[in-house]
């Protein structure tokens, strides 16, 4: 008997579930839409913040154009498909005189101190096209000069288009960023009070859209100069 | 047949061009349907491309399978293999003929309406299990053995809960059922038959094999289950089968239950289809909602549930009919 | 004009009805003997329709093809047999003659009867009311009626006790 009154009560809450299951498809019926139709919106910034895309390399603080970078290889030979590719930089050329001081100077016993190449990477490559996104390039990484880019809208017509160099990269991604600044000083010189909803990485997805479709447009774009380079 | 003339070959064959029509159309609007309730459920927008609010997909969908190549899988038995989809769509046509549009859209009003759907249904089953068969694919059989033991099994309660209402009117003509019933709701048969109209709407998921009693198709499991072997054309066919039965048993669902034709006011065909496809529009929701069930549920529901309850319903429809 | 279409859809019906015994018995392929079968059920229940009882025909439909086809389907289904098995062999002459007097049993058992009590031929088929088909099954052939319920019970009561056999084992 009271196995039946616990089998009813079971059978009485297993139908109430159902209604609770209708109800909650229901208002997600009539409710907003939350997907991102992609060619005509695109995710906030800061939805694709936390997105892992392709690497790039950190600038330094004092000088974003210059990465951190002091080309010690340690990524290169952590990463085990092989995708990044570094040359170091060779030291500065001396002119037939000062060869001539420093031989001379070194047969008279003394060390001078020669020229030593820079320590930032003359190239920095990246084919994206055989990385597997393992992280292992930035754990290597002894002075945290690389890290995922948050790169979300990756598309190109040729395999070519994701050889990348990561140093004419970090150049622009610095160029832009001061002419950013520029423009944002310049604007709140002249209005004081800038409209808070142009300020970018509003919530407000229609408000990103012209923005981030902008960007998306000169991403392809960087993608082909790349490829030329 | 005395009444045989030639008025009735006109509108016997006035009315099958009708509803081949009617089924084409309603299968291309139920595929845009179910992927905007779909979408919707999913908090997505659904087909929107092609044309507006993507209606266009569903015809673009069936250019794409008429152009496709049809193929046989090596070893499959070929005549059966093409003779089932054939046999699948082949009653259809017949299936609509009784149902009462309307006073004037009803193509043909035979006193056995009732069991002549009921008896041209089965052949589906037959279908399925000749393409399960002859597909020579493990899934495919797998498919057609799960779609046939849940087709049979929910035959039966469907069968009682129809007989409740066949009972209670005293025919099988579905045109003096919707006659017999009034234009309000609490003069419909669900209003006096509440019971036989839950085990009818349970049944016709297990009969048109729709989630969440899908297991003939379970993709997850079974690929396709017994189509998985069908292209183009074969597929298309199955596919217009599965959604005219589908529109089928909502259409008897609601000239038994639902008053068909006969609204508070104006009464026409649109307050059958507005209520035939309002019942559509529950079983996609129902469809977007639910898990699908493991098959000893299935059974389990069908024979320890609807079949006893049917069979009382059964019972005591008679013995109020008895008294009354 | 009435007259000539009936008969060309006799003809068509009994074209199926033989063609479709003839390919249940001849072929080799189960399944295709098995679609001969439900091609001749089919044909029968054209015949009813003809012979003015929808009725029937539809039950026919529903009961033959719709359910007992599909169950013996369903048993045919798990059975695969090979091209080259051992069913595909030549049954021997013994199982022909026994399949013959098999098939021939039916017709030797109501052969008699039908020639001891011919039922007059009508000139046109006439359709009975459902009504009164129900009120001659339940009040004049009650109790053969019931009879063949009890034989249908007894099977179904078979069945399960046959499943419940297994199920233990």
């Amino acid at each position: 008997m009271e196995r039946l009154i616990k089998q009813g009560i079971d059978l009485i809450k297993g139908i109430w579930s159902l209604g609770v299951g209708l109800a909650v498809t229901a208002w997600y019926l009539v409710n907003r839409k939350i997907t991102v139709q992609y060619p005509k919106q695109v995710v906030p910034r800061e939805a694709s913040e936390s997105f892992r895309g392709p690497i790039e390399l950190v600038g330094q603080p004092k000088d974003p154009a210059t990465p951190k970078c002091i080309s010690c290889m340690m990524c290169v030979s952590a990463c085990p498909s092989g995708c990044i590719s570094i040359t170091k930089q060779k030291p500065p050329k001396l002119s037939p005189e000062e060869e001539k001081a420093f031989a001379e100077a070194e047969a008279r016993g003394e060390k001078p101190k020669r020229p030593v190449a820079p320590r930032n990477p003359a190239t920095w490559r990246y084919n994206y096209t055989y990385c597997s996104l393992c992280a292992c390039c930035i754990e290597a990484c002894p002075v945290n000069s690389i890290k995922f880019s948050n790169e979300l809208y990756l598309a190109g017509t040729s395999r070519g288009d994701f050889h990348y160099d990561l140093l004419a990269r970090l150049k622009r991604k610095a160029a832009e960023a001061k002419a950013a600044e520029d423009a944002k000083a310049s604007e709140t010189k002249d209005s004081g009070s800038a409209d808070a909803a142009a300020q970018p990485g509003s919530p407000n997805i229609s408000q990103a859209v012209p923005e981030k479709a902008d960007e998306a447009s000169s991403a392809s774009g960087q993608a082909k100069s790349e490829a030329a380079l | 047949m005395n009444e045989f003339s030639l008025w009735t070959v006109f509108t016997l064959v006035v009315g099958l061009v009708a509803i081949l029509a009617f089924i084409a159309g309603n299968a291309m609007a139920l595929v845009w349907m179910e992927r905007k309730v779909a979408g919707f459920i999913q908090r997505r927008p659904g087909p929107n491309q092609l044309g507006p609010a993507g209606v266009l997909q569903s015809v673009a969908d069936a250019v794409k399978l008429l152009f496709k190549q049809i193929l046989k899988p090596s070893n499959a038995d070929s005549i059966i293999f093409f003779l089932a989809p054939i046999l699948s769509f082949f009653p259809v046509a017949l299936l609509f003929m009784p149902l009462p549009f309307s006073p004037f859209f009803t193509a043909y009003s035979p006193n056995l309406g009732l069991l002549l759907i009921l008896a041209f249904s089965g052949i589906n089953v037959l279908a399925v299990l000749l393409a399960g068969w002859s597909s020579n694919n493990k899934y495919s059989l797998y498919g057609a053995a799960r779609g046939v033991s849940q087709s049979v099994a929910y035959e039966i309660p469907l069968l009682l809960a129809v007989l409740a209402i066949a009972f209670q009117h005293g025919t099988l003509n579905l045109s003096e059922i919707v006659e017999q019933q009034g234009g309000w709701p609490w003069q419909w048969n669900v209003f006096t038959q509440p019971l036989a109209f839950l085990i009818y709407f349970i049944s016709i998921f297990g009969e048109t094999n729709r989630s969440p009693f899908d297991l003939p198709e379970a993709e997850s499991e079974l690929t396709a289950g017994f189509h998985t072997e069908y292209s183009g054309m074969g597929f298309a066919l199955f596919f217009l089968a599965e959604y005219a039965n589908m529109v089928l048993v909502c259409c008897v669902a609601t000239a038994l239950f639902l008053g068909g034709w006969k609204g508070p006011f104006l009464d026409g065909f649109w307050w059958f289809l507005a209520k035939a496809y309002g019942l559509l529009f529950i079983m996609m929701w129902v469809r977007w909602t639910y898990p699908r069930a493991r098959f000893d549920m299935l059974l389990n529901l069908n024979w320890k549930w609807l079949l006893p309850l049917g069979a009382l319903n059964l019972l005591a429809t008679a013995f109020v009919m008895k008294l009354f | 004009m009435m007259e000539i279409i009936t008969r060309l859809v006799f003809g068509l019906y009994l074209l199926v009805i033989l063609g479709g015994a003839g390919l249940a018995v001849f072929s080799a392929n189960l399944v295709r003997a098995f679609v001969g079968m439900v091609a001749t059920l089919l044909g029968a229940a054209g015949l009813y329709l003809l012979m003015q009882s929808p009725f029937l025909a539809f039950m026919q439909l529903l009961i033959y093809v719709g359910a007992i086809c599909v169950l013996i389907f369903f048993a045919l289904m798990l059975t695969n047999a090979y091209q080259g098995g051992d069913e595909s062999a030549p049954a021997p002459l013994s199982k022909f003659a026994r399949s013959l007097l098999a098939g021939l049993a039916p017709l030797v058992l109501l052969l008699p009867t039908v020639l001891l009590h011919p039922v007059a031929a009508k000139e046109k088929p006439e359709a009975t009311p459902l009504a009164e088909l129900g009120k001659v099954l339940l009040e004049e052939y009650t109790v053969p009626f019931e009879l063949i319920s009890i034989i249908l019970l007894i099977a179904m009561a078979g069945g399960v006790f046959l499943a419940w056999e297994r199920r233990n084992r």
